[in-house]
């Protein structure tokens, strides 16, 4: 189906906290009782991650990757190395 | 004003917390006062890409069309940032809901993607309703 097919849910959750004690400038939150919020410096907006199943869908982790690599906030080995 | 003299109602029904009425106005209107989700199907889900306000886009997703629409509100109080303690008040007051004919899209599961707005109804709505 694709690459980030079958994400579990604590696996992001662990990298979700990796990144707010690792990655200065971010800050994540657990907001409610199954979203996450990531917020950035430099972002208009935090980015919502939901963490309220089993599985995280290739679409949303895709484009959280997309996010986190394209503001230079990890490289897409990094994710990868936390998330699979 | 309606909008004031609701929240102060749905606060003081809620005796075990302390809210402020001047915070929970500010967080109503924090709140977009409109959202546009495009959603499709992926394997089990339903993934939701959630447009406020014509501007900023959040992700979600669920596993039916009602847990969807819970979701979108979710989302929307996680990102606009909104204290857990004022979700309940608020979501009596801002919830948004999808149209009958859009849920049911959201239900049929032979559709599988679709455009849906949602949109908060407004305080007088809700007093006459």
């Amino acid at each position: 189906m694709g690459e980030y097919n079958g994400v579990k849910k604590n696996k992001m959750i662990r990298f979700l906290v990796w990144l707010g004690n690792h990655k200065s400038h971010l800050v994540v939150k657990k907001c409610t009782k199954h979203v996450y919020s990531v917020k950035y410096n430099y972002w208009d907006h935090p980015f919502t991650v939901p963490c309220g199943h089993s599985t995280v869908t290739p679409f949303i982790v895709k484009e959280f990757m997309e996010k986190l690599v394209g503001s230079g906030i990890c490289t897409k080995e990094e994710f990868d190395e936390h998330v699979k | 004003m309606a909008l004031t003299s609701w929240l102060k109602k749905a606060i003081n029904s809620i005796k075990t917390r302390r809210l402020s009425l001047e915070a929970a106005t500010a967080y109503f209107h924090k709140l977009p006062n409109e959202v546009d989700v495009h959603w499709f199907r992926e394997g089990d889900f339903i993934v939701g890409e959630i447009r406020a306000d014509g501007k900023n886009t959040f992700l979600t997703q669920a596993l039916s069309a009602k847990e969807f629409v819970e979701m979108v509100n979710e989302t929307l109080f996680a990102a606009y940032e909104i204290p857990e303690e004022y979700f309940d008040v608020l979501q009596q007051q801002k919830r948004f809901i999808p149209p009958p004919a859009a849920f049911e899209q959201l239900k049929d599961i032979a559709i599988k993607k679709s455009e849906l707005s949602f949109r908060k109804l407004a305080p007088k709505q809700l007093a006459t309703a």
